[in-house]
């Protein structure tokens, strides 16, 4: 009983709940006439991470309206093809985290659009510096049953590039 | 006539408009909240969608079109310029199609203007200048530009001084057409 009590507590005392200082995550928009950034940096998380272990869990929300493209008319076109006002936010859950020196492969569940899909995305950490959290993966707005907007008479791309960053001291 | 356009106007503003649930609704153009306020005009009137997601479906819609529309009538406009000039340098043949034309422009650009200016309001607005905002301001040059155009073009053959009131339409014709080119353009920015 007692040696069970100390494997809990060495392993409780090397786990941690990382505050995020600050956070941001970009989507990469497509035309054939122009390319754009969207940032947010409203992201809330919760990210547990054991450093002995190697392992731990992520949990991102991200408000869809919290994403600046420096043209509001495009952000609110945006919110519309996402139906934003039934869906406002984008969650992301991991379900299995596994560890190769600095880098990690997360796999886990979006939730975007009402449509939960799973996905993997490899990022980087970094403990240098405080803890650092770098990445990114590629979704199809099709999978997630978003229209795309239309500029020209043709549709923007299907393939969106996500980027995030998260940031604890 | 004036007071009841003043007191038109205070009571567009007169309520808060949160319940629209729109980022920076301060910064939305005047012409928008004067029509899709909270108690701007329609809501007044009760038209138009019943939901905010009905209103942005509208929206949607409605810029689509004049983007399209948009695209011809600056076509149109060009060919117009074209006309114009070949009758200023004497090619008076051209003029009943000059005419015939100028109706048909000015209606697809006052409709593409009418799909933009009247479009229920947007889910956010910000301050800072945009390529966007540009594009909104020159709108402003160019559709006084078109109701001014038909106007000076008229009065060609009825004022006293020829070269002045043909100089007058080309000018003012130049810079619509010009501002309106820039308009387009500048749709096309990422920023």
């Amino acid at each position: 009983m007692n040696r069970l009590v100390f494997i809990l507590l060495i392993s409780v005392s090397f786990s941690q709940n990382i505050d995020i200082a600050s956070s941001e995550i970009k989507y990469f928009g497509n035309h054939f006439l122009h390319s754009w950034i969207g940032v947010s940096n409203k992201a809330t998380s919760t990210i547990i991470y054991d450093e002995i272990k190697k392992d731990g869990s992520v949990t991102i929300e991200v408000p869809l309206n919290s994403f600046d493209s420096k043209i509001s008319g495009r952000d609110s076109n945006m919110l519309f093809y996402t139906d934003a006002l039934d869906y406002p936010i984008v969650k992301f859950k991991s379900s299995e985290i596994s560890t190769f020196n600095d880098s990690v492969e997360i796999i886990g569940d979006l939730l975007f659009h009402g449509i939960s899909k799973r996905l993997s995305t490899s990022a980087t950490i970094n403990t240098s510096n405080g803890f650092k959290v770098e990445g990114s993966f590629i979704i199809k707005l099709s999978d997630f049953n978003v229209s795309r907007p239309t500029f020209m008479f043709m549709k923007m791309d299907d393939l969106i590039r996500i980027d995030y960053t998260f940031h604890a001291n | 006539m004036k007071y009841i356009t003043y007191l038109f106007i205070f009571i567009c503003f007169a309520k808060s408009q949160s319940d629209l649930n729109i980022q920076n609704i301060q910064e939305m153009p005047l012409h928008t909240k004067i029509l899709w306020g909270e108690n701007g005009f329609f809501r007044q009137l009760n038209f138009g969608p019943k939901t905010r997601k009905d209103e942005l479906k509208l929206r949607v819609k409605m810029l689509q079109n004049h983007q399209k529309l948009a695209l011809l009538s600056l076509g149109m406009l060009a060919y117009q310029s074209s006309l114009g000039y070949n009758i200023a340098e004497g090619d008076y043949k051209k003029l009943s199609k000059h005419r015939k034309f100028s109706t048909i422009t000015w209606g697809l650009y006052m409709t593409s203007a009418s799909l933009s200016y009247l479009a229920p309001p947007a889910q956010k607005y910000e301050k800072r200048v945009s390529s966007m905002k540009i594009h909104r301001w020159l709108s402003y040059i160019h559709f006084a530009g078109m109701m001014a155009v038909p106007f000076l073009g008229k009065n060609i053959s009825n004022s006293n001084d020829y070269d002045k009131a043909l100089a007058l339409h080309k000018n003012v014709a130049t810079i619509t057409f010009t501002s309106m080119s820039i308009s387009a353009l500048l749709t096309i920015l990422p920023y």
